[in-house]
């Protein structure tokens, strides 16, 4: 039994422990004499022994002892045996109690362990998917969440007497929780006073309203190791700097986005960090501050992995912490040298010295190298020409700004965007703050459309990074942008910072990703397809009139585009959908009725059954004019899309249903025409020079 | 080309009068001279025949006469690329010495400035014979890849290509092996390098440009001279070389390009027409008197043909080139780049 204890989760045993700690205290109370470890035959053998002893010694000290004296004694000792022996009954009877409880427990915990190794059986064979070895969404975002409850919760998760306090997650409590998962905190809440299961209510009452089902199912089926990445979380929680937090809130949120951005901000944080840091007692700065450092980074990665340039600037940071005393002390040797004066740098001037450096290192590896990037670059902007771009980037956005400002030089820029984070839209903002006046702006779905009107000079890019194979690995679209690029001969070329290099190989984009939260791809398409379609620019243009509206879309800009949409077509669109969709359910119902085996068929066959059956409606449909009659397909196809929605948001209970929204895609060399760095322009092929030359 | 200015002590600055050389002149007559001379070696006696001319005091005094005169020679030099390759040699020689100096001595001190400036005096004539010695380089590296009985495509006229083929007849345990040469309009190098050839007993026919394809399948190995080779290890050459890639690729035949180390150039062109060039085929004219086209009969020359707006060069990209046959060995497209970010960075 003892060995079964010892095997099982460490919880168990921490509580085991604590209820020990009672009983031997009350032991030692009673009793201090005997040495710990003896059995009950050996304790008595023990007590009869030194009876003998103490008889011996008082009769050869105090011979005139009277029998009063002796009764007393004996009275005494037998009070003493009789105390004993309730002890050794009460001992017992508390075993008995423990090992009962622990078999119980253990009980649960199989029963436990079972039902989420069901479940999980259920769900890996439910969602065995292509991605499946990447960081689910799920898992991530369930994390995220009881990260941002943990940050936004007033009362923080600390280590108590009795153990660890989680207020965060005492609804563990709840009796659907496994007690694997932190079965301290809810031992506590159980067997503990009324005071502290009253807190735990107030907790409850607080974090049902930050904790959403979501978290609560996750917690179910992926048990441990999210649990102890909670624990980890809540423990290291208080000693996370609060800019730092800041930061993972603002990453988590993608408030912000991009490789550079999201750089520089870390730069930030950890200046602050660094300046608000004092060394522990003990301790050197160098030492202690990495390990502080590396709480940091490990708050900070599960609100998005990092980027390659936040790596490399860690990888830079860390480095040069490790050697801040030794070339500080000889930088002082050098300089006080003449003077004799060796003495240590104080803390104060080590940190200001690190912080220095971040400063230069932000400077020299981002803003002074996108200024040479943008200088070399800005031969690719063509004056009275054409340039289309995707998404967000920093440095193009520089370019721009530069051909604009500086150079006094007019082109169109064409944005193109997708969905869900329309980081495209920031760009053209941004772009027409700075006065841009011919902006396009268009979802890469009409990528090659555009492709096929409009002469463009060049496509330029932006970059998450730069394998050393030469593959671009960027936000995910890019690669259909520069394919499309390619085979319309436009040279796509990339602006990238040397800092973003990476020694990593990849050949395709899936050994190696980033998955953003499946029901970003979902939630709003759903309530408002309205918005969409003001958002999306001419995103479903195929779908609605394509002769007509294209043609507009041309010339037109941002907000004529929009507008265009909102007046005329888009609500002829709605409504004609409306009235479709109402049309089609009637006829549906009386498909239904006939024979409800055909209409599980394949849309086709449903299309022309019932045009078939229901010849009416359709041959009106049919006499008008044929880009009318193509909208009306289209349109069929779109309100069997919204039929299927409803499955669509319910997607997390459909076992053949996956969403996959990826953060990045590769590029391969072959579709990059170009690489500017700040070490210079080069093919993609020679991305391995930079790495090992400029890289250090 | 006599008087040299011997003030050496007192006013360093050289006034307008003391200019009597002009670069472009000057660089016309290296060419002139040497036949073999190539243009960015030319380009550096050039300049520094106009540095020993105005013998400058101060390493900026210096930087400032190498960059104006860099300027007037791209300026009025058409078909400036490998020009401008010996140009950015030269500069980036001297900026090297003059910086290292710095930071060895801490402060520029005048004599270690003469002692440079009287080493790149001197040594004028090391580059040249440098340039013909790498030559002889290219010309070891790269018959390796001629084997006998082999049928080698050249395009116009290269020096290195027909050293390369010398070497390969003469002294490289003397191979067998047949030429084809196209005749490279406009220029029509082709016609000497088929003399040079046949002086030297090499089978060698002409054929027109045009015929290249009638015949490539036929033909083992490409090789082409270059103006430059670029940063993304392409090459910048006559007119037409980029067309024999395109071929040669799609026919799977290996396609050399021959070219000495100087003349690798910081350009990064995309496109084939994405250079300098003075004749425009996409300029059009649309009407007016200069559109009207007198019919000059049969016999009208090419070469001087005023309705001929054909650009001298072109770029082929990497991607059409097997292998570059260089003073420093037989390098992939790719190991170009490498190479120039060395010599710019290190």
């Amino acid at each position: 039994m003892s060995e079964s204890t010892n095997t099982e989760t460490p919880s168990t045993v921490q509580e085991e422990i604590k209820e020990k700690e009672p009983v031997v205290s009350s032991n030692n109370e009673i009793s201090s004499e005997p040495p710990a470890g003896l059995s009950n035959k050996e304790l008595k053998e023990w007590k009869k022994k030194e009876k003998a002893a103490k008889r011996l010694a008082k009769k050869a000290q105090q011979s005139g002892q009277t029998v009063q004296e002796k009764e007393n004694e004996a009275i005494l000792l037998k009070e003493k045996k009789q105390q004993q022996k309730l002890l050794q009954i009460q001992q017992e009877k508390i075993r008995v109690q423990k090992q009962k409880i622990k078999q119980e427990q253990e009980a649960i915990a199989k029963k436990k362990k079972l039902e989420a190794q069901k479940e999980r059986m259920l769900n890996s064979s439910q969602k065995s998917n292509l991605f499946g070895h990447l960081e689910t969404a799920q898992e991530r975002k369930s994390s995220l969440l009881a990260l941002s409850s943990v940050i936004t919760s007033s009362k923080f998760g600390k280590i108590t007497a009795q153990g660890l306090a989680l207020p965060s997650l005492s609804y563990l409590s709840d009796k659907s929780i496994s007690h694997t998962v932190s079965s301290s905190s809810g031992k506590i809440t159980e067997h503990s006073d009324l005071n502290e299961s009253t807190n735990s209510a107030d907790y409850l009452v607080n974090l049902s309203t930050i904790l959403p089902s979501s978290v609560k199912k996750d917690l179910d089926t992926h048990t441990n190791e999210l649990s102890s990445q909670l624990k980890d979380l809540i423990i290291t929680i208080d000693i996370i700097h609060p800019s730092v937090l800041k930061l993972t809130d603002s990453y988590a949120s993608y408030k912000i986005v991009g490789s550079t951005p999201r750089c520089l901000a870390l730069i930030d944080a950890f200046k602050d960090l660094v300046l608000d840091y004092t060394t522990p007692p003990g301790t050197v700065l160098n030492r202690s501050l990495t390990q502080y450092l590396s709480h940091q980074i490990d708050f900070l990665i599960k609100s998005r992995p990092l980027s390659v340039s936040m790596g490399n600037f860690i990888r830079w940071f860390k480095q040069r912490i490790s050697v801040l005393g030794i070339t500080g002390d000889k930088d002082n040797e050098k300089s006080n040298s003449s003077k004799n004066l060796k003495r240590k740098k104080t803390e104060d001037e080590l940190k200001e010295e690190l912080i220095e450096d971040m400063e230069t290192f932000k400077n020299e590896k981002i803003l002074v190298a996108q200024q040479v990037i943008v200088n070399t670059a800005s031969q690719h902007v063509p004056d009275g020409g054409c340039v289309i771009t995707y998404g967000y980037s920093q440095v193009l956005f520089e370019l721009f700004k530069h051909a604009k400002l500086t150079e006094k030089k007019n082109f169109k820029i064409i944005v193109i965007d997708s969905r869900p984070l329309f980081e495209g839209k920031r760009f053209v903002e941004d772009l027409q703050e700075l006065g841009f006046t011919d902006v396009i702006y268009s979802l890469i779905t009409s990528v090659a459309y555009i492709f096929d009107t409009m002469s463009i000079d060049c496509v330029l890019l932006g970059a998450h990074s730069i394998l050393s194979n030469g593959f671009l690995n960027s936000r995910v679209g890019s690669a259909s942008l520069s394919m499309t690029a390619k085979y319309h001969n436009i040279p796509v070329i990339v602006c990238c910072e040397a800092l973003k290099f990476t020694n990593r190989v990849q050949l395709d984009s899936l050994t190696f990703n980033e998955l953003a939260d499946p029901n970003d791809l979902i939630d709003k398409s759903e309530e408002d397809s309205v918005s969409i379609f003001n958002n999306a620019g001419s995103s479903d243009g195929h779908v609605l009139d394509d002769s007509n509206l294209i043609n507009n879309s041309n010339d037109i800009q941002v907000g004529v585009c929009k507008n265009l949409y909102k007046n005329n077509l888009l609500e002829q669109f709605v409504s004609e959908r409306e009235y479709h969709l109402k049309e089609q359910q009637l006829k549906k119902d009386e498909l239904n009725q006939l024979n409800e085996k055909e209409n599980a068929k394949g849309s086709n066959q449903q299309n022309n059954n019932m045009s078939g059956n229901n010849s009416g409606s359709q041959q009106q449909n049919s006499n008008t004019s044929s880009h009318n009659g193509n909208s009306q397909a289209s349109l069929k196809s779109k309100s069997k899309k919204s039929k299927k929605n409803k499955s669509i948001s319910n997607w997390e209970n459909n076992a053949s249903l996956n969403i996959f929204n990826i953060m990045y895609d590769l590029t391969p060399p072959s579709y990059i025409s170009k690489i500017i760095t700040e070490y210079g322009a080069l093919p993609p092929q020679s991305v391995p020079v930079i790495l090992r030359d400029y890289i250090k | 080309m006599s008087e040299v200015n011997t003030s050496t002590n007192g006013d360093s600055l050289s006034s307008s009068s003391e200019q009597k050389y002009n670069s472009k002149q000057l660089y016309l007559q290296f060419l002139s001279q040497d036949p073999d001379l190539t243009m960015p070696i030319a380009a550096i006696e050039s300049l520094i025949q106009i540095l020993k001319t105005h013998n400058p005091t101060t390493s900026a005094e210096m930087i400032n006469i190498i960059n104006g005169s860099i300027k007037e020679l791209t300026e009025n030099i058409p078909n400036s690329i490998s020009l401008r390759a010996g140009c950015d040699i030269f500069y980036r020689f001297v900026i090297k010495h003059l910086t290292s100096n710095d930071s060895n001595n801490k402060s520029i001190s005048t004599t270690s400035f003469e002692s440079f400036k009287n080493h790149l005096f001197d040594n004028g004539q090391l580059f040249i014979d440098r340039s013909k010695l790498s030559r002889f380089k290219i010309a070891e590296y790269g018959s390796q890849f001629i084997k006998d009985g082999d049928i080698i495509l050249i395009h116009g006229y290269s020096r290195s290509v027909i050293q390369l083929l010398l070497h390969a007849k003469l002294k490289d345990s003397k191979k067998r092996f047949k030429v084809l040469i196209s005749e490279g309009r406009p220029t029509n190098g082709g016609i000497l390098t088929l003399k040079k050839l046949r002086d030297n007993d090499i089978y060698s026919n002409l054929i027109t440009d045009t015929a290249i394809n009638s015949i490539l399948h036929k033909v083992d190995k490409v090789f082409v001279g270059a103006e430059g080779v670029t940063e993304s290890g392409g090459c910048i050459n006559l007119i037409g070389t980029s067309t024999i890639g395109i071929l040669a690729k799609e026919k799977h035949i290996p396609f050399y390009v021959v070219a000495e180390s100087h003349k690798f150039v910081r350009m990064f062109p995309l496109m084939p027409n994405d250079l300098p060039m003075e004749q425009d085929p996409l300029n059009f004219i649309s009407s007016g008197a200069d559109s009207k086209v007198e019919f000059l009969g049969e016999e009208a020359t090419f070469l001087e043909n005023k309705y001929l707006t054909t650009p001298l060069l072109d770029f082929t990209k990497y991607e059409y080139i097997t292998a570059i046959v260089t003073d420093l060995g037989i390098k992939t497209p790719s190991a170009i780049s490498e190479e120039l970010m060395n010599m710019w960075y290190d």
